[in-house]
């Protein structure tokens, strides 16, 4: 079982994009956060695993509270013999040495939020000042990744934005080196044709760029999530929902006040999202909300039935469908727009790397040798 | 909410590529249970089922050319334990491991026809002879190799517990 802790509403970051609702001195209390823990774990004993991650707001604001938690869930995962992996979503400004050494020990993986080049970041992403947040970001980002054992940087994409994402893909992925790069559209912004065209734009050139590292960089494995992520789920046979965001059995998000939501999006605009309560730190899960949720989402998607791309796009997600249309099952028509544009090209990139026997390619969607990072 | 664009349905839409996730270990481990098991029984019954000769007098004669002729010594008919002779076979895939059994629907079902006649299809490996072995350094998967946070808990895939944006499993890339 999977359990996101809302550490702080706080943020260093202004971000145009964030779904959510900022309050300035909204922390989750450390009885919360423990208590959050020790539920995630007391229901992950059959099943032997389990996941926290921290989220935010910008979660390293409360560094001591997830120390505590950490050191607290480790011990207790052990007595109950849970394998525990920690999750970390930060915009990375607030990162130090310190704080790079504690993650390295404690083998956090890292999701950092970064949009790409510094005009990318820096309009999406500014300080709550206004000042661009590039420079802070990529401060310790060397040794963050150097000490990390998993990173992965994630990218919003944007109207404003899009038609940087070629220059921001390089710029993370061949002059940072980060392997793992994973772009999301933005699809609670309004988008329109021309929008949706510089992205096609974008795609096209970031097909040539990926299968030219494909063919020359043969032992630098790398994982873009634009292209692997449909791809994958081409040779997997197709997702359904409930394969990723579980949401009523095997994810949940907790809320500063210890209010338990499906996933981060409910918990992120808790007032919206009153009505998907499941439970609450202090008396455990509502079971009948819960298994109502989950049904839910086990539903096919209301208008995606009989497409051919249906378990290759990203329609699972209930967060973002409740989001953006008010329906976990209900799919955004930009998302539709979006990915039936980004998967021929996707595939075409498949069919040339398999028709050429690349080892890259091969090694990463044939074998188990390359893996995404699941994100939140 | 964006009302710009509607749900399009595609219809007869072909990637043109195979699906069908090979995972080594898990594909090949029935294939080759189903071959000890083949090749145990030809053992025992060609070994020492049919090897004894009797004269239609009821005298038993020896065979010169088997040892197996002396039916006073008992023959050594116990059933081969599968998986010892998988692991020393090819340590590569633990067959003695749940984990390695393929899943009814994550794996192509194997037709053990085809298998034998090594008609295993699609087989990467062949298309890849070059391929040099794995440096871990190289892999961007930090736990290709087992790191659970606990030393005696074995590490989990968390194929089920993937967000909305990223394909499954967190073997964790750096």
């Amino acid at each position: 079982m999977h359990a996101i802790l809302f550490l702080t509403r706080q943020c260093t970051l202004k971000c145009s994009y964030c779904y959510v609702e900022k309050h300035e001195k909204s922390h989750m209390p450390i009885e919360v956060a423990l208590k959050a823990a020790d539920l995630v774990l007391e229901k992950s004993v059959e099943e032997k695993k389990a996941r926290i991650s921290f989220f935010g707001g910008e979660p390293f604001i409360r560094f001591d509270v997830m120390r505590e938690v950490t050191d607290h869930a480790e011990k207790k995962a052990k007595k109950l013999g849970v394998a525990l992996k920690l999750h970390v979503a930060t915009n990375g400004t607030l990162i130090t040495p310190e704080i790079i050494d504690w993650i390295a020990k404690k083998k956090l993986t890292v999701e950092l939020s970064l949009d790409g080049v510094p005009a990318a970041q820096d309009a999406n992403r500014p300080f709550n000042d206004g000042h661009g947040s590039y420079a802070a970001v990529v401060k310790h980002l060397p040794t963050l990744y150097k000490k990390a054992k998993h990173l992965v940087a994630v990218a919003v994409v944007s109207p404003a934005t899009a038609h940087r994402l070629y220059d921001s893909t390089l710029h993370v992925m061949d002059d940072l080196g980060i392997r793992n790069f994973v772009p999301v559209v933005d699809y609670t912004a309004q988008w329109d044709e021309a929008g949706l065209y510089t992205l096609k734009e974008q795609y096209e050139k970031l097909a040539e760029w990926y299968l030219e590292r494909s063919r020359t960089r043969k032992k630098d494995l790398f994982y873009y999530s634009l292209f692997d992520a449909h791809i994958a789920a081409h040779i997997k046979g197709g997702f359904r929902p409930g394969d990723f965001c579980d949401v009523g059995r095997n994810i949940f998000a907790v809320a500063e006040d210890g209010r338990i939501f499906p996933c981060v999006r409910f918990a992120g605009k808790p007032e919206r999202a009153a009505g998907f309560v499941m439970g609450h730190v202090d008396t455990g899960f509502i079971m009948k909300k819960c298994h109502e949720i989950a049904a839910e989402n086990l539903k096919p998607r209301t208008n995606c039935q009989g497409c051919s791309l249906d378990g290759r796009c990203f329609t699972y997600c209930p967060c973002l469908n409740w989001d953006t249309t008010g329906e976990m099952t209900t799919v955004p028509g930009v998302l539709c727009a979006n990915e039936s544009m980004l998967i021929p090209i996707a595939d075409r990139l498949a069919r040339e790397l398999i028709a050429e026997k690349n080892p890259v390619f091969l090694r990463k969607h044939y074998k188990k040798e390359i893996e995404p990072i699941d994100i939140v | 909410m964006n009302t710009n664009f509607q749900v399009r349905k595609v219809t007869g839409y072909d990637p043109g590529y195979p699906v069908g996730r090979r995972r080594p270990g898990r594909l090949e481990a029935r294939p080759l249970k189903f071959l000890f098991l083949v090749v145990g029984f030809l053992f025992f019954f060609v070994g020492f089922g049919c090897t004894n000769k009797v004269e239609t007098t009821g005298v038993q004669v020896a065979d010169d050319d088997n040892i197996a002729a002396d039916t006073t010594v008992t023959p050594d008919t116990a059933q081969p334990d599968m998986d010892d002779l998988q692991g020393v076979t090819d340590p590569d895939f633990p067959l003695d491991d749940d984990a390695a059994i393929p899943d009814a629907d994550e794996v192509l079902v194997p037709d053990y026809d085809d298998q034998l006649a090594g008609e295993l299809v699609p087989d990467f490996d062949e298309a890849q002879p070059d391929i040099a072995p794995v440096d871990y350094d190289d892999v961007l998967t930090g736990d290709a190799i087992p790191d659970a946070l606990l030393p005696d808990i074995e590490t989990p895939d968390y194929d089920d517990q993937l967000s909305g944006v990223v394909a499954p499993d967190d073997d964790y890339l750096k």
